[in-house]
């Protein structure tokens, strides 16, 4: 894991060294451009797509490991989708397009139609909420067949690319004030090509990854807003001495540390499956479930530590605690995740829960710090 | 990584052993067994497989397995529900607590007995006035010739009027400025004159607890453990081995395992098993990472805390998930699960208070933050 280590102390330098310029520029436009080009540049945007495709030929735990920085830090850029996206379009065997790229993992949970004419599909309607789509150049979109018609399947999964220029937007942004927006396609559709079955570039799989990315991002912030709300603790005085003296604080910081914990625990191993491909779904959707959970004591926890001076917009809690609140509910929520890992569970019985909980995996699993 | 298969093979093991058993009908699945579960020939045919004392030295009855092995050897029996309670104390704190502290006659005349399931060992170190604040324990020993004479009350003993010894925390000299100095443990044989023993009734309707007054006990030197004196630091040691591990967290898993089976759960009790699912996916992958630091060497006491800390709150969980689950349902929920959720329910405001309170943990983890 000492790779890891070097690799996340050498992102966390190059974001720490940007992030107060980043930060101004995003409090005027939503999101650091700057901070994107150089995430560009440097290959950080292609982690996991091999280098014969463009990529950057790292691995999907060197990107689980950045993606945890960037939450850490609340690095006002996309990094998920676009990293998202070009493992997407390796797996389909498309190069790596050039400009931010957004995602849709899956078309069908959002109001769009699948259409073939002359032995080419083309999808048309809207997409809706689309995180940092607004500043994204070209949108990928894939789709299973549950969007295609039942009487007349497609061949695989299918994957378009569309520039975000051909499309209509209606401005948006999630709770953290990134560009989140609604989507029009263009009134002709978009061309979708069909993905070998089997490929990566399969929409249940973009879809885990996706929920994985917003696991990874909430564990760097759940750690951060520890971090913070401890020293806080150390240093604010009331009664004549600092607040971490008092049992009713230690309650607190001790609640979320514990949350902390066990969020970095399943996360980290649900990186490790879905990279071997054992059982990716289930702890993806386990480490969603947990992480979006314990955001909810961070949120609470880490605004009662810092009292009102928290709540400000001078503050920095509330980059961490207001990307908390958008990354809980983005690829679906706690409560989605919850019930659909509920239903798998009961499904295949207690047994096969007790194999899940004690398998292999648990042992590959790294420190998890940042 | 390398234990992998060999932890593969051994959870094998311990599965088709309580495949025979459960098969003989030799038990049937208890919630809290590491506590309830009772029986001392299911820790004898333990003893036989190599199952106690599976770390130990093998020229002191144990298998030099690594600490993964025992602990899959542990979950196993834990999630099964089996009753290890009788060789619980001994097995987890007391032989490591000889390996570091005990004299080699200490250790030739407990450790293979104890690894055989044939010696049980009480935990003596609450007392009426002494829960969350140990280091105010009052039983006093005074020095006489040959040994020690012990006299005062512990209580929350679990299993004495079943064991063969309990390792107390006595006073060995009078107390200080410096409270955590002049503490000792020693050995009482259960069966000594002046020791009485005295099953505690719980709610739930029997008696694993018991108090255990001791009048002038007579206590050979050679029964003292360590250095007199120096029994808070050993007695702390202890607790990381007391806190860490999966009965932590897995004392109402066979109710949760019945839940699971349940045929049509709503929505809501699937969100929820699904939660629970995770959270327990978490810690289990957080204790194994306890264990390795106790391989190595080290005493993870935050860590241990906080695991214990997670682990008792989720098992409280998991009794409300079942009640909310099965609560109103006319049908379709079998004897066998309503009995497990009975005596989770008279069990559970246990979890939380057991081998240190939730307050005490919280505050042992909030202290260590940042440092």
């Amino acid at each position: 894991m000492e790779d890891q280590d070097s690799l996340r102390s050498a992102f966390s330098a190059v974001i720490t060294k940007q992030i107060d310029d980043a930060r101004q520029e995003a409090t005027e436009s939503g999101w650091s451009q700057g901070l994107w080009r150089c995430f560009e540049e440097e290959g950080f945007t292609v982690v996991a797509v091999p280098e014969t495709a463009g990529g950057s030929g790292g691995t999907l735990v060197d990107l689980a490991t950045m993606l945890k920085v960037a939450g850490y830090h609340a690095a006002p850029a996309p990094l998920a989708e676009p990293n998202v996206a070009a493992w997407a379009l390796a797996g389909a065997g498309c190069d790596v397009i050039p400009g931010p790229l957004a995602v849709v993992p899956d078309a069908a949970n959002h109001p769009v139609k699948l259409s073939e004419v002359a032995g080419e599909w083309r999808a048309a309607g809207s997409l809706s909420a689309v995180p940092w789509a607004g500043c994204s150049d070209s949108i990928v979109v894939l789709a299973g067949d549950a969007v295609t018609p039942k009487e007349h399947p497609a061949s695989g999964p299918l994957l378009g690319v569309v520039a975000r220029a051909e499309c209509e937007l209606t401005p948006g942004v999630n709770l953290a004030g990134e560009p989140c927006e609604d989507v029009r396609l263009p009134p002709d559709g978009v061309e979708m090509m069909t993905v070998p079955n089997g490929s990566q570039a399969h929409p249940a799989a973009v879809q885990a990854l996706s929920v994985l990315t917003s696991a990874l991002l909430m564990t760097g912030s759940l750690r951060r807003v520890l971090d913070l709300s401890v020293l806080y603790a150390r240093q604010r005085e009331q009664f004549g001495r600092p607040i971490d003296r008092f049992q009713a604080v230690q309650q607190h910081l001790a609640h979320l540390a514990g949350g902390v914990e066990q969020a970095e625990a399943i996360v980290d191993t649900a990186v490790v499956e879905f990279g071997a491909e054992l059982r990716g779904e289930m702890s993806v959707l386990a480490a969603k479930t947990c992480a979006a959970e314990v955001a909810q004591v961070a949120i609470s926890v880490g605004h009662q530590i810092h009292g009102a001076i928290g709540m400000t917009a001078e503050h920095e809690l509330h980059h961490h605690t207001r990307r908390l609140m958008a990354w809980r509910d983005v690829y679906g929520s706690e409560i989605r995740s919850g019930r659909e890992l509920g239903r798998l569970i009961t499904q295949m019985g207690p047994d096969a829960l007790w194999e899940l909980l004690t398998g292999p995996s648990s042992l590959l699993v790294s420190d998890g710090q940042v | 990584m390398t234990a992998a298969p060999v932890g593969t093979a051994i959870r094998a093991a311990v599965r088709e052993f309580l495949r025979g058993e459960r098969g003989r009908g030799s038990f049937s699945a208890s919630v809290d067994s590491w506590v309830l579960g009772h029986s001392p020939s299911f820790s004898r045919a333990l003893g036989e497989r190599g199952w106690l004392g599976m770390t130990w030295p093998k020229r002191h009855g144990g298998r030099e397995s690594s600490a993964y092995e025992r602990f899959v050897v542990i979950e196993e029996l834990l999630a099964a529900g089996a009753p290890v309670a009788a060789h619980w104390i001994a097995d987890r704190q007391t032989g490591p607590l000889l390996l570091r502290y005990g004299t080699e006659e200490q250790r030739q005349r407990f450790l293979p007995s104890i690894a055989r399931g044939e010696l049980f060992i009480s935990a003596g170190m609450s007392e009426p006035d002494s829960g969350s604040d140990l280091a105010s324990v009052r039983t006093r020993a005074d020095p006489v010739d040959g040994g020690w004479k012990v006299t005062g009350r512990k209580v929350w003993s679990s299993h004495a009027h079943r064991s063969h010894y309990m390792l107390a925390l006595v006073r060995t000299s009078p107390r200080q400025e410096d409270r955590h100095v002049g503490l000792s443990q020693v050995f009482i044989d259960l069966q000594a004159p002046g020791v009485d023993v005295r099953p505690i009734e719980v709610m739930a309707g029997e008696a694993h607890f018991a108090e255990v007054t001791l009048d002038s006990v007579h206590v050979p030197a050679s029964m003292v453990v360590g250095e007199v004196g120096n029994g808070w630091r050993q007695v702390t040691s202890e607790l990381a081995y007391e806190r860490s591990g999966p009965e932590r967290y897995l004392s109402t898993f066979v109710l949760f395992a019945e839940l699971v089976r349940l045929e049509s759960l709503d929505d809501r009790a699937v969100t929820e098993i699904g939660s629970v699912a995770a959270r327990l996916w978490g810690l289990r992958a957080l204790s194994v990472r306890v264990q390795e630091l106790i391989e190595q060497g080290r005493a993870p006491d935050v860590e241990a805390a906080l695991v214990k800390d997670l682990g008792s709150r989720l098992e409280g969980e998991i009794v409300e998930v079942a009640r909310r689950a099965t609560v109103d349902r006319t049908q379709g929920v079998n004897p066998h699960l309503r009995r497990l959720l009975e005596v989770a329910q008279l069990s559970a405001p246990s979890f939380t208070l057991r081998g240190g309170t939730v307050e005490i943990l919280r505050g042992i983890i909030a202290r260590r933050l940042g440092k």
